[in-house]
C-alpha cells in the first residue's frame, strides 16, 4: 500500500461487525495495516451500543449473527438513525440483490480475498 | 519478512469497555484481539498460542460464566501464554473510556499508564523466563 494512500486512510474508521471471532480478527487486522480506524463488534446489539458513542465513516457487516437482530435488521436500523451512513454487508447466505434492496450500498460474497473487500470499501467510501 | 506481532487478547463482554480498552492499547504499540466472550477467547487461544502473550480479563464479569475453563483451555494450548485478571478493572475502563474520549484527567491517565506499565512489565518477565 502507497504510503499517501495509508495516509488518506488513517482518519476513516470502520465499523466491522462480524461474530466469527478469526473472520473479524483477519479483515480488522488487514484494514489497521491499510491504514483505516477499526472497531470491532460481535454482533448487531454490539454494533447498535457502539453507534450511540461513535460514529464510523462505515459499516461492514455480516448477516447472520447471535443477538436480537442479524446483518439485514442492523442495516434497516441504522438507515433509520444514521441515513448517511454507508454499509457494506457481506454473507454467504443472501444474494447480493436481497443485501442491496434492503439499503446495503455494496455486497462482498463470502468466502471473500481481502482485495475484494478492500474494493468494495474504496468504491463505497468514494462515493460517499 | 512480515514481522508477526505478539498478541494482547482482550476478553471483555461490555463492548464499550473493551473497544475504549483495545484503542488505548493499540495506540500504545499493542496489537490487542478483542474476543467478546469465553468462547471466543478460547478459539482464539487455540489458533494463535505462540502469539499470545497476555490475555486480560474482565474478572467481574467472566468468573461465574466458566473463567476456570478458559484456564484450562490455556494451560493446554501452550505454557507461553499468561493470564492475568484484572483487579480494579472499572478504574481502568473509565479511564480508557476518558482517554478514548480526549476527556482525560491526569488521574484517568495514570490509571490506564498502570495497566500499560503492568503489561511491559509481564512483557519483561515473561522475556526473562523464555531466555533463562
Amino acid at each position: 500500500m502507497a504510503q499517501q494512500e495509508y495516509i488518506e486512510n488513517a482518519h476513516l474508521s470502520i465499523l466491522v461487525v462480524e461474530d466469527e471471532i478469526l473472520i473479524r480478527q483477519m479483515l480488522s487486522e488487514n484494514l489497521r495495516e491499510a491504514g483505516f480506524q477499526v472497531m470491532e463488534a460481535y454482533n448487531a446489539d454490539e454494533a447498535i451500543s457502539l453507534l450511540q458513542a461513535t460514529l464510523p465513516a462505515l459499516i461492514i457487516s455480516d448477516v447472520k449473527m447471535p443477538g436480537s437482530l442479524d446483518g439485514l435488521g442492523l442495516l434497516a436500523q441504522v438507515k433509520v438513525t444514521h441515513p448517511h451512513l454507508p454499509v457494506i454487508i457481506t454473507s454467504g447466505h443472501v444474494l447480493p440483490s436481497q443485501a442491496i434492496c434492503a439499503g446495503a450500498d455494496n455486497f462482498v460474497p463470502k468466502p471473500y480475498g481481502f482485495g475484494s473487500m478492500l474494493c468494495a470499501v474504496k468504491n463505497v467510501l468514494e462515493k460517499n | 519478512m512480515r514481522k508477526i506481532a505478539p498478541i494482547i487478547l482482550l476478553t471483555d463482554a461490555d463492548i464499550l469497555s473493551r473497544h475504549a480498552i483495545a484503542y488505548n492499547l493499540r495506540a500504545n504499540g499493542h496489537t490487542v484481539f478483542e474476543a467478546a466472550n469465553l468462547k471466543e477467547a478460547q478459539i482464539v487461544i487455540r489458533q494463535f498460542p505462540r502469539r499470545i502473550e497476555l490475555v486480560l480479563c474482565d474478572e467481574t464479569k467472566l468468573v461465574e460464566s466458566g473463567i476456570s475453563e478458559l484456564i484450562r483451555c490455556a494451560d493446554s494450548a501452550s505454557l507461553l501464554v499468561n493470564l492475568r485478571f484484572l483487579a480494579g478493572f472499572e478504574a481502568v475502563v473509565r479511564a480508557a473510556v476518558a482517554l478514548s474520549n480526549n476527556g482525560n484527567t491526569s488521574q484517568e491517565k495514570q490509571d490506564f499508564d498502570l495497566l500499560v506499565s503492568y503489561i511491559l512489565y509481564v512483557k519483561a518477565k515473561q522475556s526473562n523466563n523464555t531466555s533463562n
